[in-house]
């Protein structure tokens, strides 16, 4: 098998695990994420708590499979957001060309000499910590980087002699967008997709981490690690197992996307 | 002959460089008039000045298109739209690229029929494997199944010639348009290409570098170095007794200089 196919296999077969144990959760475990339980207090990993319970006597590995739906989730949102409109405005204004590219470019070039993560806590702060503004904030600054990276794409595109015999038939520029350009960014697209996704996850479960995604008592893989860590000492695995969760994901997206790239992208020869 | 095509005193520009200098041109319907030159004489920036394909960066700086008396430098964009694919049809350099690799045959040419407001799904499919029909291609409904990279150059080429044609164009702007083909797929194309041009009256602009070719099918020559037309007469006068020494240049320049006047002999299967 060569380097790619196995990338793809190894980083594909962890996310799907990893997506199938979020979405599965209530099939494989009989405790809910949020269940208190005073009696069953910081117990270690048992037959009963696979990996122990919190302070509050909840159950890790539920908390750790339901948090999964929150966190891939969230990282899913950013990804939709970031790049959906990234490569829908990229290719728009690269096929559009003229003065709308020239002010999307100068407003990228002033967005992206701004450190993000200083203006994603400043916003998170300033908007209230909760999940839907983190994935908003997440989403939107990616929008610039995407957006570059797509309009030079669209710029090529625009380039082949199918677009221009498509124009030279007539064809109405949003159509050209619609049929000839989206369609053929596709392969770019899932490739930096999967790799967008694993940073993403690990962006967000940062936010969460410092209490701006995820509030008490939701269940989110930044947020389980923030609350084990008070307990880190004599029990470890409260902070180390949400931890590994993300760690693991994140490289999952990361192999997948190294893969589709040495595959999709004749360029990068690394089949 | 009235013009069906007439261009004055043509000026396109990137930025402060002309790469087409006061070209004038006419073409008459049912005419095919061969555009030699160069790489980088202009030749194709001309062809999609007439289309209004010309790049973003381009300009023209002076001079008239017009098409039947009418001016299409005046025209509002949305009408000179319009007149691409259905007035004035472009046959591509390379038929391998110049169909959109995701998508199958017939929605490619369903998109561009419907664009044109012919009929319904039934009456566009219609058209479309008659069309294909009418450039001998066997098994149309196969053909419009297929994606760009299932057929040949040649293939391709005759499916681009059926797209041209299928909306009645008046006129025709081949840019190269067997560049990319075998030779014995080039005297194929341009012979159904040409008598189906002259069987509808259509006029064609053939823009080629390759003068047998030309002088084979064309009826009159214009010659094009470093955007100017330097020479322009019938095909059998500039190509064989050429006055300008540019011409006498490209003449000189052909590989054997005795090139073959007919497509090679194939075998009987």
């Amino acid at each position: 098998m060569s380097s790619a196919r196995r990338s793809i296999t190894i980083g594909g077969g962890i996310v799907v695990l990893m997506v199938l144990l979020s979405v599965c959760a209530p099939l494989l475990t009989a405790y809910g994420p949020n269940e208190v339980d005073t009696g069953a207090i910081l117990e270690p990993p048992s037959a009963r708590h696979w990996a122990g319970t919190d302070n509050l006597g909840r159950d890790l590995f539920a908390r750790i499979l339901y948090g999964g739906r929150t966190s891939l989730g969230v990282a899913f949102g950013i990804v939709a957001i970031g790049m959906g409109a990234g490569a829908l405005l990229g290719c728009a204004v690269g096929l559009a060309g003229g003065w709308a590219d020239r002010i999307a470019m100068r407003l990228v070039d002033v967005a992206l000499a701004i450190p993000s993560l200083v203006i994603a806590l400043a916003l998170a702060a300033a908007v209230g910590p909760s999940l839907v503004n983190l994935v908003l904030i997440l989403g939107g600054l990616g929008v610039p980087l995407y957006l570059r990276l797509f309009r030079s794409e669209a710029l090529s595109l625009r380039e082949r002699p199918f677009v221009l015999a498509a124009r030279a038939n007539g064809a109405p520029a949003w159509r050209l967008l619609a049929v000839h350009i989206l369609p053929n960014i596709a392969p770019l697209f899932a490739t930096l997709a999967s790799t967008a996704l694993g940073t993403a996850l690990v962006a967000a479960s940062a936010l969460s981490f410092i209490g701006l995604g995820a509030q008490p008592p939701t269940p989110e893989w930044g947020a389980l690690i923030f609350e084990g860590r008070n307990t880190i000492m004599y029990e470890w695995w409260a902070a180390v197992l949400p931890g590994l969760a993300v760690a693991v994901s994140a490289l999952g997206f990361v192999l997948l996307g190294d893969g589709l790239r040495d595959v999709l992208d004749p360029r990068g020869g690394g089949r | 002959m009235s013009a069906l095509l007439a261009i004055e005193g043509l000026t396109v520009a990137y930025g402060a460089a002309p790469v087409v200098r006061g070209v004038s041109l006419t073409l008459a319907a049912g005419e095919v008039l061969g555009l030699v030159g160069e790489s980088g004489s202009g030749k194709s920036t001309l062809g999609m000045a007439v289309l209004g394909l010309l790049d973003p960066a381009a300009r023209v700086e002076a001079g008239r298109i017009a098409l039947s008396g009418d001016d299409l430098l005046a025209l509002p964009a949305a009408h000179r739209r319009a007149l691409c694919g259905s007035t004035i049809a472009l046959i591509p350099q390379e038929p391998m690229a110049a169909l959109n690799p995701t998508l199958r045959i017939g929605r490619q040419l369903d998109l561009v029929l419907r664009r044109h407001g012919k009929g319904d799904a039934a009456a566009r499919r219609q058209i479309a494997e008659a069309a294909l029909a009418s450039v001998m291609i066997a098994d149309p409904p196969r053909i419009l199944g297929s994606y760009p990279f299932q057929l040949s150059g040649g293939q391709l080429q005759r499916v681009l010639i059926a797209l041209a044609f299928a909306l009645g164009p008046r006129l025709i702007i081949a840019d190269e348009p067997t560049t990319a083909l075998d030779m014995s797929a080039q005297g194929a194309v341009l012979d159904l290409l040409v008598s189906r041009a002259r069987s509808e009256g259509a006029g064609v602009l053939l823009i080629s570098h390759n003068l047998p070719l030309v002088r084979r099918y064309a009826d009159r020559v214009a010659v094009m170095q470093r955007g100017a037309i330097v020479e322009e007469g019938t095909a059998a006068e500039v190509l064989a007794a050429p006055a300008h020494p540019y011409t006498t240049a490209l003449i000189a320049a052909l590989p054997a200089n005795t090139p073959p006047r007919t497509p090679l002999p194939v075998p009987e299967a």
